[in-house]
């Protein structure tokens, strides 16, 4: 197969948006020594779960998810393909809610919420819109434009760390499993890797590739929970909204003219979350448009983005967004689940039946 | 025997610079035809002269002066042959036709230096308004068999010549073959402007980067078509337009390799910086001023909050003022005759300076942001894009103003995504290695 890197840089991207705002926070809400157990077990199951996939996909070579489920039946499609819309729609609605309240707390305090949405929405829509193959290559652009200042970043805050707070390495508690902030967290899990079963066939990848792009996402699991818990302590830590970003508003570089580095830090890694808004509404879109056809694809986009953004006003306050949030964690794992689970079930199925009419 | 003549007399009869003369060789009567403005008449008569003398038959004759042209059978194309600049000619007997190939008169200026755009090394030879100067420009820079050259006459009242240049095994078949169908799909609609090409070949205009690159300097061109680019060359168009156009095109220069390797390096990252300070710099200026100030050290922030004490309007319409008076300047230096041209610089300067701090109306800060933006935007390569550039900057302003250092980042969103999405005939601004393998 061709050698092609955009799906796993972009793969690599959407995991980098999404893992460094409420993921350290809702990690270190669900347990509070020895951290590495749960993310471990979070990076285990995302391994696991992306294996399952790119198996499943691996059955139907050239086909994307919408059209797998498709043929497979009209209960297949409506029992996964549907809850699958309802759980990108969720999520975009979740997220854009979400990452606007953050930015204006961090750095726009005057800024009414709705403009950022606003932003955040067309932004995204602007670049979904231009289909697939153009948002694949603008993700090699912002790779190029923004990794450096994340690594330089994460190498800065290291500055305030004091390895005691490592400790106690193990502890026997596993309560983090039935924690609902916990569950949470499977939003960075999970959220990623649902994606690449559509990106067939407007483009090729190897597993291989998307393999090693985990691997090397893997450890920012790890990075963006212990930056905070290794700077503050996983007492004064557990009382901070977004940990990973106080953590790095407390660097100090004396010879840069800028106070603040993690402006850019968390601007460059929104820009990542609005790659993965873009991915959101492209996906939502096409399965709109899978049900119903006669509208144009962009026309769907801009209802995808209307609804949205209309849900989005709808959501009065943070608390409220918590409990959306709570209530949805549960869709997306059984989302999470399911779908690989499921397309296994297909590809093994089909192959059968091959194999019995090949006989 | 009149008939055979009138009409062309008849249809160039109201210019004063038509002639037609009547001319006995020996016994034979010849009547010559042509445009004074386009060739020299008493010189050419005397070479014909030469060549006819002592010819008795008018068979002979007849068949000496085709050898000088070409036999012509229609009266439109006598019509076009004297457009050309050609003598045409014809005998009391016969029902046609000669046109003969005149001296010209010199209406092309040489080969000159480049006006537009100046190197350090490398060859200076530039394109001229001649299209066969131009080719044989091309054809002394690229020795190679495999230089293809393919000519068009576009144009339905007043037809243009325009060649299409490239490398047989380097350029794709596709690019030649859909440019050749465009070009011979639409031979009526008229081509003076880079607009009408564009049109031609089915591009739209309305897009923010050029799809051409424009280059005057044939080592330029050379190179483009080694690489496997197309180049059109077009009559009375003193510059060679390369497609497709790409994002490497604003910083790297093939004259860049005259240099040792370590000073091509700094050139180019030189440029790239270029571009980045034109593009950001007013946007990061409203941003830091006006939106996020905590972003700076405070002591920064501080004097920069001092330098615009006084100023009464907001950062944004600051910005815009000064850009403004800066767009202008650049626009009436191009306008103005050369002679008056630095009296433009000196006032600028002055008003940009020092009065405009004075009066309280820009901050300090803000002139050194504007001026770094106006310098770095001329270390781009080819006006166009920097042009393009100069576009660009806006969109961060705005976003600027209303999002802070947020909308920095969603301009470069914007614009990533936007230069992405641009392809020309398939062919991606941006050509990135690991998209090999694309199933299109």
């Amino acid at each position: 197969m061709a050698k092609n890197l955009q799906v796993p840089i972009l793969y690599f991207l959407l995991h980098l948006g999404l893992i460094f705002f409420m993921y350290p926070r809702n990690i270190i809400e669900s347990t509070e020594s020895s951290h590495w157990i749960p993310i471990f077990v979070a990076v285990a199951s995302h391994f696991i779960l992306l294996i399952l996939y790119l198996k499943g996909l691996s059955y139907f070579p050239g086909q994307s998810v919408i059209s797998i489920f498709t043929e497979a039946g009209k209960v297949y499609s409506f029992l996964f393909l549907l809850p699958l819309f309802f759980y990108f729609f969720i999520v975009l609605v979740v997220s854009v809610r979400a990452y606007s309240e953050i930015i204006i707390i961090i750095f726009l305090s005057n800024t009414p919420l709705w403009c950022v949405m606003a932003l955040l929405l067309l932004i995204s829509a602007y670049l979904a819109s231009l289909g697939i193959r153009s948002i694949f290559r603008a993700a090699m652009l912002y790779a190029l434009l923004f990794i450096p200042s994340i690594l330089f970043v994460l190498v800065f805050s290291l500055q305030n760390v004091d390895w005691y707070y490592l400790l106690p390495i193990w502890s026997n508690k596993f309560q983090f499993l039935t924690h609902p902030s916990y569950f949470k967290s499977f939003l960075a899990v999970g959220g990623g890797y649902l994606f690449i079963g559509f990106v067939q066939p407007a483009l090729s990848f190897r597993n291989k590739d998307i393999l090693l792009a985990a691997l090397c996402v893997a450890p920012f699991f790890f990075i963006s929970v212990y930056i905070p818990i290794l700077t503050f302590g996983q007492e004064t830590a557990s009382t901070m909204m977004f940990p990973f970003a106080v953590a790095t508003d407390a660097v100090n570089i004396n010879w840069l003219a800028f106070d603040r580095i993690t402006v850019f830090f968390l601007l460059c890694s929104i820009t990542f979350l609005m790659l993965f808004l873009t991915m959101a509404i492209f996906t939502t879109a096409k399965i709109l448009n899978h049900y119903i056809p006669s509208i144009h694809f962009q026309y769907s986009i801009v209802t995808t983005v209307i609804l949205t953004f209309i849900f989005c006003i709808f959501i009065p306050n943070w608390s409220e967004l918590e409990e959306i949030f709570r209530w949805s964690s549960l869709w997306n794992l059984y989302v999470f689940f399911t779908t690989p689970l499921l397309l296994l079930f297909l590809g093994l199925r089909t192959k059968k039946k091959g194999e019995k009419s090949f006989d | 025997m009149d008939e055979v003549w009138k009409n062309l007399w008849e249809a160039f009869r109201e210019n004063d610079d038509f002639f037609k003369i009547e001319q006995l060789v020996d016994d034979l009567q010849l009547i010559f035809f042509g445009l004074h403005s386009l060739m020299d008449f008493s010189s050419t008569i005397q070479e014909i002269e030469q060549v006819v003398t002592n010819m008795r038959n008018e068979q002979e004759l007849a068949s000496i002066l085709q050898s000088l042209g070409q036999r012509l059978e229609h009266q439109e194309e006598a019509h076009a042959e004297i457009l050309k600049g050609n003598l045409v000619c014809c005998t009391s007997s016969k029902k046609y036709f000669i046109s003969i190939k005149a001296r010209p008169r010199t209406l092309d200026r040489a080969v000159e230096a480049p006006a537009n755009e100046t190197i350090l090394s490398g060859p200076r030879n530039s394109f001229t308004e001649d299209l066969s100067i131009n080719l044989g420009l091309m054809r002394k820079e690229l020795v190679t068999k495999d230089l293809i050259v393919n000519s068009f006459l576009i144009g339905e009242e007043h037809k243009k010549e325009v060649t299409l240049l490239y490398v047989k095994k380097k350029a794709s078949k596709k690019l030649v073959e859909s440019i050749t169908e465009h070009l011979r799909n639409k031979k009526k609609s008229n081509l003076e402007t880079m607009q009408d090409l564009m049109k031609l070949l089915g591009i739209s205009t309305w897009t923010l980067i050029p799809k051409f690159r424009i280059t005057e300097l044939p080592h330029e061109a050379s190179q483009a078509l080694t690489k496997g680019k197309v180049v059109f060359i077009i009559d009375r168009i003193p510059f060679a337009l390369v497609l497709p156009s790409q994002l490497s095109d604003m910083f790297f220069s093939e004259n860049d390799r005259n240099f040792l390797s370590p000073m091509t390096l700094m050139l180019r990252c030189l440029r790239v910086i270029g571009i980045f300070v034109a593009v950001l710099a007013p946007g990061l200026y409203i941003a830091l001023v006006s939106v996020n100030p905590e972003v700076l050290r405070i002591e920064l922030a501080l004097s920069i909050a001092q330098s615009r004490e006084g100023v009464p309007y907001p950062a944004l319409l600051e910005v815009l003022l000064m850009l403004l008076v800066l767009e202008l300047i650049i626009e009436a230096s191009v306008r103005l005759p050369k002679s008056i041209g630095p009296t433009i610089t000196m006032v600028g300067g002055i008003i940009l300076g020092q009065a405009a701090v004075d009066a309280k109306l820009v901050s300090n800060l803000l002139i050194i942001v504007l001026a770094a933006t106006m310098i770095a935007n001329s270390t781009v390569i080819g006006f166009q894009n920097s042009i393009s550039i100069r576009l660009f900057k806006y969109i961060f302003v705005f976003l600027a103003s209303i999002y802070g250092i947020l909308g920095i980042f969603a301009g470069l969103f914007i614009i990533c995504s936007y230069l992405s999405n641009i392809r020309t005939f398939d062919i991606p601004y941006i050509p990135l290695k690991g998209e090999q393998g694309d199933v299109i």
